[in-house]
Order: C-alpha cells, then sequence, then structure tokens
C-alpha cells in the first residue's frame, strides 16, 4: 500500500529518476542539438547567399544598386522557414515527450506531468527562442529580431489557430454532418408525431455518435499552459523589439477562445 | 473547435505543479535578456553585426541606448563602462524584484486566517451536531433540520 495515497503501488514499479537520466535527458538534448544545428544551417546559408550577392554586387557595379539587391520577400524568407521548423519540431517533440514520460513509468500522475513540463518547456524555449538569442548575438540587429519576432508570433498564433479549426472543420465536421443526416428523417418523424421520448432517445444518441466521431481530448493541459508560457516568453523577453506584441497576444487570445467556443 | 473535439476531463490537483518554478524562471530570465537586446541590438549595415569592428562603430550603427548614452558623455561610455552599467543594471532589476517578492505575501493575511478558522468551525459544527443528535434523537442531518425547523 502506498502512504500518500492509500492505494496499491505498481507491481512493475520501475526506477522512474534512472529512465528519466538516462533515456528522456540524452533525447531531449538531442532534439535541441537538432534545433540549433538546423538554425546554425539556416543563418550559414542566409549568410552565403548574402556573400553571394555581395560579391555579384562587386561585379555589377554598372547596374542600380536596387537592381543588383536580393529581392525584399528574400529577407523574410530565414524567419520563415524558422517559424515553419518550430512548428514541425514542436509537433515531433510533442508526440516523443508523452512516449518518453510513460516509459518512465511515474508513480503519481503529479510527478508524470512535472516530468512533462520541465521536458516540454525545456525543449520549445530552445526551440522558440533560439532563433532570437541568434537575431541578438550574431546579427545584433534589431530590425532582424523585430521581423523574427512578428513573423513567429503572427505564425504560430494566428495562422496555426486558424488552420487547427479550418483541419477540424474539415475532418471532423464532414462525419458529424453525415451523423446528422442520417438522424434528420427519423428526428423529423418524431417531432411530427409528438413523440417527445423518442425525440429525447433520437437526440440522445445522435449526440453520442457524434462524440464518438470527435477528435480525443489530449488527456493533458499541459501543452496548452506550455503555449501560454512560450508567449509570456515573447512578451517579457523581446517587447523591446515589438512594443505591440502584448497587443497582438491578447487580440490573439481572444480570436482564439472565439474559435474555441465555436 | 469547442464542437469538434471531446470536452477534456476535470481532475483535481494541489497546485499547478512545475509550472510556478517555470513562471518564476521567465520572471528572472527576462531581466538580463531585456538588458542584452538593449545594448548589444543596433543597427548594423551588416547582415551580421557580430563580424564588425565594435570599437570602429558609427554612431548610426550603435543601438538607441548607446546613442543616447554618447550624446551625454560619448568619452566616459566606452565599451567597458557600458558592460559595466548593464550588469549593475540587471543586478539591480533583479534586487528589486526579490525585495518586492518578499514584501507582498504570496497568501494574504485574510486567507491564512481563514483556512486556520475553518478547523475550528468544522469542529464546532461538529460538536454542535453531536450535541443536537443526543438531544433530538435524530439519525442525520436531513432529521436534525427537520427538527430545527418544527421548533
Amino acid at each position: 500500500m502506498d502512504p500518500v495515497t492509500a492505494h496499491q503501488v505498481k507491481l512493475s514499479l520501475r526506477n522512474a529518476y534512472k529512465v528519466q537520466l538516462l533515456l528522456g535527458l540524452p533525447v531531449s538534448l538531442l532534439f535541441m542539438g537538432l534545433v540549433v544545428g538546423c538554425q546554425v544551417a539556416l543563418q550559414y546559408s542566409n549568410y552565403r547567399l548574402d556573400d553571394t550577392n555581395a560579391k555579384k554586387h562587386e561585379d555589377l557595379k554598372d547596374l542600380e544598386p536596387e537592381e543588383s539587391q536580393l529581392p525584399t520577400y528574400a529577407k523574410y524568407v530565414p524567419s520563415l522557414v524558422n517559424a515553419a521548423l518550430i512548428v514541425l519540431f514542436g509537433a515531433i517533440y510533442k508526440w516523443l515527450s508523452r512516449k518518453l514520460v510513460i516509459l518512465e513509468n511515474h508513480q503519481y500522475e503529479q510527478s508524470l506531468e512535472d516530468s512533462l513540463i520541465n521536458k516540454t518547456y525545456m525543449f520549445n524555449f530552445v526551440n522558440t527562442y533560439i532563433s532570437f538569442f541568434v537575431a541578438i548575438l550574431y546579427n545584433q540587429n534589431f530590425w532582424t529580431l523585430a521581423t523574427n519576432l512578428i513573423i513567429v508570433m503572427v505564425f504560430k498564433q494566428l495562422l496555426m489557430n486558424v488552420l487547427e479549426y479550418f483541419q477540424a472543420l474539415i475532418l471532423v465536421g464532414r462525419k458529424l454532418r453525415k451523423v446528422d443526416e442520417l438522424f434528420k428523417g427519423e428526428i423529423e418523424k418524431a417531432t411530427i408525431k409528438g413523440d417527445k421520448v423518442a425525440l429525447a432517445e433520437l437526440k440522445m444518441h445522435c449526440n453520442i455518435q457524434k462524440q464518438l466521431f470527435m477528435s480525443p481530448d489530449e488527456g493533458t493541459l499541459v501543452y496548452y499552459y506550455n503555449e501560454a508560457i512560450i508567449q509570456l516568453g515573447f512578451i517579457a523577453f523581446f517587447t523591446t523589439a515589438f512594443p505591440l506584441a502584448p497587443l497582438f497576444s491578447f487580440l490573439t487570445n481572444l480570436l482564439e477562445i472565439k474559435i474555441k467556443l465555436n | 473547435m469547442s464542437e469538434f473535439g471531446r470536452r477534456i476531463s476535470a481532475k483535481a490537483t494541489r497546485g499547478i505543479g512545475n509550472w510556478g518554478s517555470t513562471m518564476s524562471f521567465v520572471s528572472y530570465i527576462a531581466i538580463p535578456i531585456n538588458v542584452l537586446v538593449l545594448i548589444v541590438c543596433r543597427f548594423p549595415n551588416e547582415t551580421v553585426g557580430a563580424f564588425q569592428d565594435s570599437d570602429n562603430l558609427t554612431y548610426d550603427e550603435e543601438s538607441v541606448i548607446i546613442q543616447w548614452l554618447w550624446k551625454r558623455n560619448k568619452p566616459f561610455w566606452n565599451r567597458a563602462n557600458m558592460i559595466l552599467l548593464a550588469v549593475a543594471f540587471e543586478h539591480l532589476i533583479i534586487s528589486l524584484k526579490i525585495v518586492i517578492a518578499l514584501l507582498i505575501p504570496d497568501v494574504p493575511a485574510s486567507v491564512i486566517q481563514a483556512e486556520q478558522r475553518r478547523a475550528y468551525v468544522t469542529q464546532q459544527a461538529q460538536q454542535e451536531m453531536l450535541k443536537l443528535k443526543r438531544k433530538t434523537g435524530a439519525i442525520d442531518f436531513e432529521d436534525i433540520r427537520d427538527g430545527i425547523e418544527e421548533q
């Protein structure tokens, strides 16, 4: 018997701390290294592109400066690629972290959640903010930092929410509409007959079938809270580069509430 | 979205777990990062500012805060003095944050008092219930309530 919960303890209880140290930590560090590697590759390709362009600029001295410079949209490409990488790595690590904490075989749900919180936030801190630290320490450019912040915030907070909504609307909404169509005739018949019991029964079965087709909940609020803390980080760390970031966050949160409630 | 996804099942927990320490980490690390942004981020003419010679930068290429300091006393605000100022400012803000955190308690005194009082009130209520049970011969709370209503 467990002295804390007064319930029977797991029979095959392994040492969660050891697994955490020998498996969870190296895998997380490997993933963080992958993120840093991608960022280095991105910066290197950006530098090479700029360097090649500068040499071309020297060769084509007769041209007007505007003609030999990189197009304006090219300045935003690294930030857009970075935003896409943040989302991609975030999605992979979300799946992986869940597997890792289950492998750790925690005794209590609280310690499982704590381990998931540590992993999720640690990885997302590196994954999301690495490009900002590169902009501060390597580029040392205020505009690069501001541009990166705007693009990442718009991508993460606006586009991803809208995308998530339309994905659910297309994939789940289609199935729910089919269930509605399936029960529509029977419900109409029961309404005409005035059979209140049958009507209530049909509505209940319709709702049950709809619930079955709905996407299951994640079982934890860790990922929602993580998004909120990452957003708090954007505001607390880099507002000096984009003072409208808190207002933007407020508006996107209002939009998220609206989307999630509809 | 609530139309397309199953509602998350509610669970009771003792607190927010590691999110408390995570938020504390964010609040502390934000101070040096902001100071770093103010001092390091500037308006370089090249793509990579780190490759430039930091001692030979023009006024326009420096950060806003350094431009402001240079306007006041350019010879005094050399690289070493600026780093010293940044470190001192960062330490000052962190100290201020610690002092404010110490001065404002996490749980207000009225809440602590109410929590302490709760145990006493529960004990008193239980004693009162026992007395009423003995007096009226009631079996449960419903009987006691009916008895009081009749009285």
